[in-house]
């Protein structure tokens, strides 16, 4: 037999060839895969949020927190400076 | 069912539209995945990751190309990339082989593999033209697949690997002379 044809014959070796078929249970493993993704998405969001509540929180505490050291410190300051006031000679 | 409103079904998240997606393009995806990593179980798992992504990314499907057109071009890039890292994991490993010498016995070669659709006479036959294919570069391999074995029209390839049809043209008439070059260490015919 010629070469070239042999070499044809390799080439052309996967005509007519029939589709393998994948395993019967594919599709439902590919199911399984996207409720799995599907879930820990959804997990992942709920961590997201609760994260940024507890940051929020801590952020409104820390405001709060800031307003009254800053009142408290401008009323201390005031009366400090009534007393001191209230000593010095006309 | 139309192609649209399939694609309609599956951007609202309908299970059934999905499945019917699968039953219609499960062979040609499969096939495809097998006859680039040559494995069946390699070619079931990335199968399954073309079908993910297809669910998780048919929002981003605009209608310029055929339905069949993108996802086999997803499946070719699931493939080509599941084939870097293939690559990837080798060399790690024959580097770890270096240094471990329990290891030595590394297999490099792609192990033979028989298509489970071809006829028995056709079997040896295919079996060698799988061993060269694997050897092509990256584009020769996708239009050399999908023209001689998904047996897809020129223009569809062009579309699937984004280039022009001529381009494709030749980068089949570059494969098979490669095929030919390589077929020749084989050739039970050669003179000696």
């Amino acid at each position: 037999m010629n070469s070239e044809i042999w070499k044809d014959e390799i080439l052309n070796s996967m005509r007519g060839a029939n589709r393998a078929e994948p395993n019967p249970f594919l599709f439902t493993r590919i199911q399984s895969k996207l409720e799995g993704e599907i879930t820990s998405s959804s997990r992942l969001w709920k961590l997201a949020t609760v994260l940024s509540f507890i940051l929020l929180a801590l952020n409104i505490s820390l405001i709060l927190w800031n307003q009254k050291t800053t009142a408290r410190a401008i009323t201390e300051s005031s009366s400090y400076l009534i007393e001191t006031s209230s000593y010095q000679l006309y | 069912m139309k192609e649209s409103d399939l694609i309609q079904r599956l951007r609202e998240g309908d299970q059934e539209a999905f499945k019917v997606l699968f039953e219609k393009f499960k062979l040609p995806v499969f096939n495809t995945c097998l006859s680039y990593l040559q494995n069946t179980e390699e070619a079931e798992e990335v199968t399954q990751d073309v079908f993910v992504e297809i669910y998780r990314s048919v929002t981003h499907y605009k209608a310029e190309s055929t339905l069949s057109t993108w996802i086999y071009r997803i499946s070719v890039n699931k493939c080509l990339d599941f084939l870097r890292h293939r690559k990837r994991k080798k060399r790690s490993g024959l580097l770890i082989s270096l240094f471990k010498r329990e290891s030595t016995e590394l297999q490099i070669d792609t192990p033979h593999f028989n298509h489970p659709g071809v006829i028995l006479e056709n079997k040896e036959k295919a079996a060698l033209l799988f061993k060269i294919v694997d050897k092509l570069p990256d584009q020769q391999k996708t239009a050399f697949i999908l023209s001689q074995i998904e047996d897809l029209p020129q223009e569809e390839i062009a579309a699937v690997m984004k280039l022009s049809e001529k381009a494709v043209e030749s980068l089949l008439q570059r494969a098979k002379t490669n095929l030919r070059r390589d077929l020749e260490i084989f050739n039970p015919h050669r003179r000696k």
